[in-house]
């Protein structure tokens, strides 16, 4: 153990709440018992400013190199003291927590405190400084995409002061929005001009995604060149591929994504139309965009509308409106629960469909025209350089996000950010959300050209490591390469999440968690002494 | 006593809730905190109880939510693979196990932690030592 180890150790009542439960008194004398401590206190509430001044204070004039806080859960205040000790100059990855509140009650209470202590202390011990570094990070941006929501990724990033390269495979922007909402990006458009750091690049195909955070080195190839395009960040914008509907024989039956083109272009006008969506499984976007739809041929064409679907989904922004709109000017919607069959006869489409509420008396009905749901899928190419990449494809061939709810727009990786119908079914409102938010990401991430990140979070002993590239192939987040001077694993401080998959899947053990080694689980195991 | 190894993100959040509310008594469990899953090795099951617990829970996040990928899968092949080494050197395979749980699955982790006590102490104290659990997957 390091003779110089100097541990403060800093128990906290929580307002008061734990000294009905735990001896304060008879804990600090065992706690000054433990090795390698050389101070103590109790406070009434460290998490306050006072409790945080006197932890300041104490390291100062005691001149602690660890630091043990016992009272709450980690769970609950350990960002506070980290934070804390941050602004005291301290290292807070020299901190070990004690969950006090959360493991002590009843009259063994005072005992298990000690025991939870002790075990924080222990690990204190072992526990080393991890700096935190300025990494250098290439201050651009690189949207795959240059759909709408590639626009507006761009258009925000490019405000928020990054250089940005707009990748389109197309030879034009915006393809699909120019028949949705033509306006919109007429609007986008007009603004994408206006701004010198966006450098729009058509035409242009991607063929890999190469390098970390920080440095990506994005290769593409543009009228037969292939040239490499540098970038600190990406975002994926590639968006779907509507796929051939089921059905589908134009003029009569055509595809819910071909609608507004035959809107805008159709001579004929169809006088009924109706719409079959939740074929596959139920979709909101689908019912939306029917609704829209309904609404938009009874404008054009004065059409009679029906709806048929599994349950008509109004979970966004005015859709609920949307709807009610669309029941007052008299849009037909059918329920059903078995898919309706649906059969051509001349220019006419029949539709014999079991509306859940009409009892189970099947309902025909001749249509002008059918527009049938379309199944959306990222286009193959892009999942598999995303694949190659080491992002996750959900199982329903989606871009997954890391979690839908808190990081929406984050991959897997570091650094790599989805936007838009890449990463769910979801309306152009919501897309352009979504790519606001990529672009603030990639630029809390690039802005300044430098990022901050802990250095070390993997302690590598390049003397045991025997090259076997397990931690490659494991670590998640394809943070692992190879050090070919060193002979041993290099690990990407920006890319690391730290979640110790390496360091269990190492044969050789050349790899530790700094915070969860072996060693410092170890500690945390023993129950024989102190616990009875 | 047992040893349950708890996901920061998801489990160890759930199970300090379960005792704030009241549903869960901690005094014979110990919560091991990890950054994931994935973090637990074959020999940290088997030094949880060469150091004394009657029983192990591995507690990870649902499969195909953990934010590492794999962590939470990799965890369960191990907790598969250490039941087998505990069964060949007679200690029930029983006595470990592995549940999944998000951090809002504040009910569920008090019962699947009162589930592990009830084996245990059906069991009885856990006679079988691992005493050479070092030279494991050195």
């Amino acid at each position: 153990m390091n003779e110089n180890l100097k541990i403060g150790v800093f128990l906290c009542k929580c307002g008061g709440a734990l000294a009905k439960r735990i001896d304060f008194q008879k804990l600090l004398t065992q706690v000054n018992t433990f090795p390698g401590v050389s101070y103590s206190q109790v406070d009434s509430a460290l998490c306050l400013a006072e409790g945080r001044v006197s932890i300041g204070r104490a390291i100062k004039e005691q001149g602690l190199n660890r630091v043990v806080i016992a009272g709450c859960s980690p769970s609950f205040h350990e960002e506070t003291f980290m934070e804390a000790l941050r602004d005291f100059g301290f290292d807070p990855q020299l901190m070990a927590m004690a969950a006090l509140r959360e493991r002590c009650f009843g009259e063994e209470a005072t005992q298990r405190a000690a025991r939870e202590v002790l075990a924080a202390v222990r690990k204190a011990a072992l526990l080393v400084p991890l700096p935190e570094k300025a990494v250098s990070v290439e201050p651009a941006v690189a949207i795959i995409g240059g759909g709408l929501t590639g626009i507006e990724a761009a258009l925000t990033a490019a405000q928020l002061g990054l250089r940005v390269t707009l990748i389109e495979k197309e030879k034009e922007l915006g393809r699909r929005g120019s028949e949705l909402y033509p306006e919109v990006l007429t609007k986008k458009l007009q603004e994408l001009v206006q701004q010198p750091r966006i450098t729009v690049s058509t035409g242009t195909e991607l063929l890999a995604i190469k390098g970390q955070a920080g440095h990506f080195a994005i290769s593409v190839k543009k009228g037969g060149q292939t040239s490499i395009v540098n970038a600190g960040a990406i975002i994926i914008a590639s968006g779907v591929e509507p796929q051939t509907p089921p059905y589908f024989s134009p003029p009569q039956v055509i595809g819910l994504w071909q609608l507004p083109r035959i809107l805008a272009t159709s001579s004929e006008k169809f006088r009924r139309v109706g719409f079959l969506v939740d074929l596959a499984q139920e979709s909101r976007l689908a019912s939306h965009m029917a609704v829209e739809g309904a609404l938009a041929c009874k404008k054009n064409w004065a059409s009679e509308a029906y709806i048929l679907c599994r349950n008509v989904k109004v979970d966004g922004r005015e859709w609920e409106g949307l709807y009610r709109q669309a029941r007052d000017q008299g849009v037909i919607f059918f329920k059903f629960r078995d898919n309706p069959s649906v059969k051509l006869c001349g220019v006419q489409v029949e539709i014999v469909v079991n509306d859940i509420y009409l009892g189970g008396q099947p309902v025909s009905l001749a249509c002008d025209l059918l527009v049938v749901e379309q199944e959306l899928a990222v286009g193959p190419s892009i999942r598999e350089i995303a694949r190659e990449a080491g992002l996750t494809i959900s199982p329903e061939g989606w871009l997954q996000d890391a979690n839908v709810h808190l990081y929406p727009v984050l991959s897997n990786r570091p650094g790599i950010f989805y936007a838009g119908l890449c990463r769910w079914e979801q309306e152009l409102e919501e897309s352009l959300a979504d790519a606001r938010q990529a672009a603030e990401s990639a630029a809390s991430l690039l802005s300044g050209g430098k990022t901050w990140v802990l250095s070390g979070k993997v302690a590598i002993e390049a003397e045991k490591c025997a090259l076997c590239l397990t931690c490659i192939r494991s670590c998640p987040h394809r943070a692992i390469s190879i050090d070919p001077i060193r002979r041993a694993p290099y690990v990407d401080d920006l890319s690391c999440q730290g979640c110790g998959i390496c360091a269990a899947e190492c044969p050789g053990k050349a790899l530790q968690l700094n915070g969860f080694t072996d060693a410092q689980m170890a500690v945390q195991l023993q129950l024989g002494e102190g616990w009875k | 006593m047992i040893t349950a190894f708890a996901c920061f993100r998801s489990a160890y959040l759930a199970t300090d809730q379960a005792v704030i509310t009241g549903l869960l008594d901690p005094s014979e469990v110990n919560i091991v905190r990890v950054p994931c899953s994935g973090r637990v090795e074959v020999r940290d099951l088997l030094r949880a109880f060469r150091d004394g617990a009657d029983g192990v829970l591995v507690l990870a996040c649902p499969e195909g939510s953990c934010q590492d990928l794999t962590g939470n899968v990799r965890a369960r092949q191990r907790v598969e693979y250490a039941q087998r080494l505990l069964e060949e050197i007679g200690i029930e395979k029983e006595r470990l196990e592995m549940a999944a749980l998000a951090s809002m699955m504040v009910p569920q982790a008090a019962d699947v932690i009162k589930e592990m006590l009830d084996t245990v102490r059906a069991l009885g104290p856990c006679r079988g030592r691992v005493s050479q659990a070092e030279g494991v997957a050195k």
